[in-house]
């Protein structure tokens, strides 16, 4: 059995894999004392899955809190982990990975091997990322997994490009008494106009995937193929592909 | 608040940012000396280093008139024939930019903001007391006496045609050379003679004969960038002579060549000592700079000047040549030849990878650095652009990028 995690800004994932197949995978949130946080995780795994420390053949991570964790087999970047595990999960179809991270964004350019052709990441900068959106949840008081629905509703603008800024706009629009769905749709689409602009609006090979925890939001993903005119793919657990591309660097 | 209230919070904020300064300098020293690759050989450029922060005190221990350059496009030369002593306004003081925040635009360039801000946490610093000579090359380096309200009574301009590939460009410039010439000699009251400029010339390309066997052990991966960047940041504080001397000692140091490290091309913005981050996260994420095009470290020679006769307008011809057609700064409007050299490296060097460094504000190179990812990217090689500035806190940000660009050098290296 292989463990793959990913200790990230916002989250930590860890994955558990037997015979090339997820059997068991969990997200927590990132909290001070991350290593004794992914133990735990890491024995609950192994309790949920009725295994035992010595059935751990390889223990791999990546993420900002990588080189924390004791006892890892494989240290890899994200980067690299996140290109692997896309390449395999979608057997080989992904030419362009767009990730969003708790605090970056990321967009990767393979080749049909699963090679790294280019890549591009924001700087130091919340606007468009999971952080923008948790920011966001909680001024509107709604669950992140409720950002995604049905609705006609026109979206407002969100105009500011810095992410205390577009608080403070998203503030003022509620003080005037805007719907909160109208806002979410205008949240979606600010944060799909930065992708799109981190894409320099170039040319993408496709397959076209989103990963990463905000690629949950299907209202996003529409914002996005808006935005970049293409048909945006996801995998089936988005926030799981950087932990699980561990496992095949 | 009262004038004596305003003067006290000020000498406070001085005395402040300059104990700041002083601590963020030594640190980085230490780490230096803390490195297993540390030669007592290197102390000499680091002790010159330290008076790159403090002009005072370079000014009291160098028994010559100081000239402060902002930017190296000023002849080197010709300061050394007039005998002053040249002082570039170059720092890489984080602390430094505090006191500059108050008199500059948010988004200024790093390098600018700390430059001003060094000097304003001088105490008894009368910039207007100071010769300083301006080489229009940014806009941040042409707008900076007006920023800083310096009086222009002491400031020399030479005006940089932007488009070099011709002959009334190279005219212009050497214009200004004699410029700056005349300049120079009304302030040390004295000629600078056709021996004084000869002289000059033939310490620089002393200078410059043991600097390339310096480069030919960077190329070869045995010496780290951040030694080499030390060094050649060294050079426009110290007495040229000295600065040979100490660089002939250092490469005499049996070095070994250093192994498991992917060679990359550094270009862009330029490294100014103490903050060598990103030369320091690069060899973190096992790679070295091979090579580099960088006017604080590789460029900072432009090269030999090279003279038909030993006659006054030859002499001065050669270093106008040399200090307009090889300089590779990204105002030029046609640099082409800055791709060339750029890419004679990379295939001598069979170097696959450029890491192009931007400092937040640095616009020319921001420019600059689209034109040459799409010219080098067309040609093969790998491309990454870092955009940053002096804080420490995307460090992490960084090393994810450099990590995974040596992952796409290493699969190159294993395809072929």
């Amino acid at each position: 059995m292989k463990i793959g995690i990913d200790v990230g800004s916002t989250a930590i994932k860890i994955v558990f894999s037997a015979d090339n197949q997820m059997i068991w995978k969990k997200a927590v949130p990132t909290r001070p004392e991350q290593p004794a946080l992914v133990n735990e995780l890491i024995q609950q795994g192994l309790d949920d899955c009725c295994l035992l420390k010595k059935d751990i053949k390889t223990l791999c991570t990546t993420g900002y809190g990588r080189n924390l964790i004791n006892g890892s087999s494989r240290v890899v970047d994200e980067i690299t982990a996140n290109a692997a595990g896309i390449h395999q999960l979608t057997s080989g179809r992904a030419r362009t990975l767009i990730n969003i991270g708790g605090q970056d964004v990321k967009i990767i350019k393979l080749s049909d091997t699963g090679r790294i052709l280019d890549f591009k990441m924001n700087d130091k900068c919340a606007a468009g990322t999971g952080r923008f959106f948790e920011i966001v949840a909680k001024i509107l008081d709604t669950p992140l997994n409720e950002f995604s629905f049905e609705s006609s509703d026109e979206p407002v603008n969100i105009n500011s490009i810095c992410a205390v800024f577009a608080e403070s706009e998203i503030v003022s629009l509620l003080a005037q008494g805007i719907d909160k769905h109208r806002i979410i749709k205008g949240v979606n689409n600010s944060v799909a106009r930065r992708i799109a602009n981190l894409t320099g609006h170039a040319d993408l090979d496709e397959d076209v995937y989103v990963d990463g925890g905000p690629a949950l939001n299907q209202g996003l993903i529409e914002s996005l193929e808006n935005e970049l005119l293409y048909d945006i793919k996801k995998v089936q657990d988005p926030q799981f592909t950087v932990a699980w591309g561990t496992l095949f660097c | 608040m009262t004038p004596n209230t305003v003067n006290k919070r000020l000498q406070q904020l001085q005395h402040k940012t300059k104990h700041q300064i002083c601590i963020e300098f030594e640190d980085q020293v230490e780490l230096i000396r803390q490195q297993p690759d540390y030669i007592s050989e290197i102390e000499p450029f680091l002790n010159v280093l330290k008076y790159s922060l403090h002009p005072c005190e370079f000014q009291q221990q160098i028994n010559s008139t100081m000239v402060m350059a902002l930017c190296i496009q000023a002849p080197l030369e010709l300061f050394h024939a007039a005998r002053v002593r040249i002082f570039k306004l170059a720092c890489g003081s984080f602390a430094a930019r505090n006191m500059a925040t108050r008199s500059l635009p948010a988004l200024t360039c790093p390098m600018i903001k700390s430059s001003t801000g060094m000097l304003q946490s001088q105490n008894n610093f009368d910039l207007n007391r100071q010769y300083m000579v301006f080489p229009t090359t940014c806009d941040w380096v042409v707008k900076w006496r007006e920023l800083t309200g310096m009086d222009k009574r002491q400031t020399h301009y030479m005006d940089l045609p932007h488009l070099r590939e011709n002959e009334q460009s190279s005219n212009k410039w050497l214009e200004e050379l004699y410029s700056l010439k005349k300049w120079l000699e009304a302030i040390v009251k004295k000629s600078i003679t056709r021996k004084d400029i000869f002289k000059a010339i033939k310490a620089y390309m002393d200078a410059f004969r043991i600097f390339s066997k310096l480069i030919e052990l960077r190329r070869q991966q045995r010496i780290s960038s951040v030694h080499f960047a030390v060094i050649t940041n060294a050079l426009t504080y110290d007495n040229i002579e000295n600065w040979t001397a100490c660089t002939g000692r250092y490469i005499l140091y049996p070095f070994h060549e250093k192994k498991e490290s992917i060679p990359i091309f550094l270009a862009g913005s330029p490294i100014i000592f103490p903050n060598v981050k990103l030369l320091t996260l690069i060899e973190a994420s096992s790679m070295r700079v091979a090579a580099d095009d960088i006017c604080s470290m590789e460029r900072v020679f432009p090269g030999p000047a090279c003279y038909e006769d030993k006659s006054e307008y030859a002499l001065m011809r050669a270093l106008s040549h040399r200090y307009h057609r090889a300089c590779i700064c990204p105002t030029f409007a046609d640099n082409e030849r800055r791709l060339n050299g750029m890419v004679n490296v990379l295939k001598n060097g069979k170097i696959k990878g450029v890491i192009f460094h931007v400092l937040k504000g640095c616009h020319p190179y921001d420019i600059e650095s689209v034109i040459m990812e799409n010219k080098l990217k067309t040609l093969g090689y790998r491309f990454l652009k870092i955009e940053t500035d002096y804080v420490k806190e995307d460090e992490q940000n960084i090393v994810t990028r450099l990590e995974a660009f040596r992952q796409t050098l290493k699969q190159i290296k294993k395809q072929s």
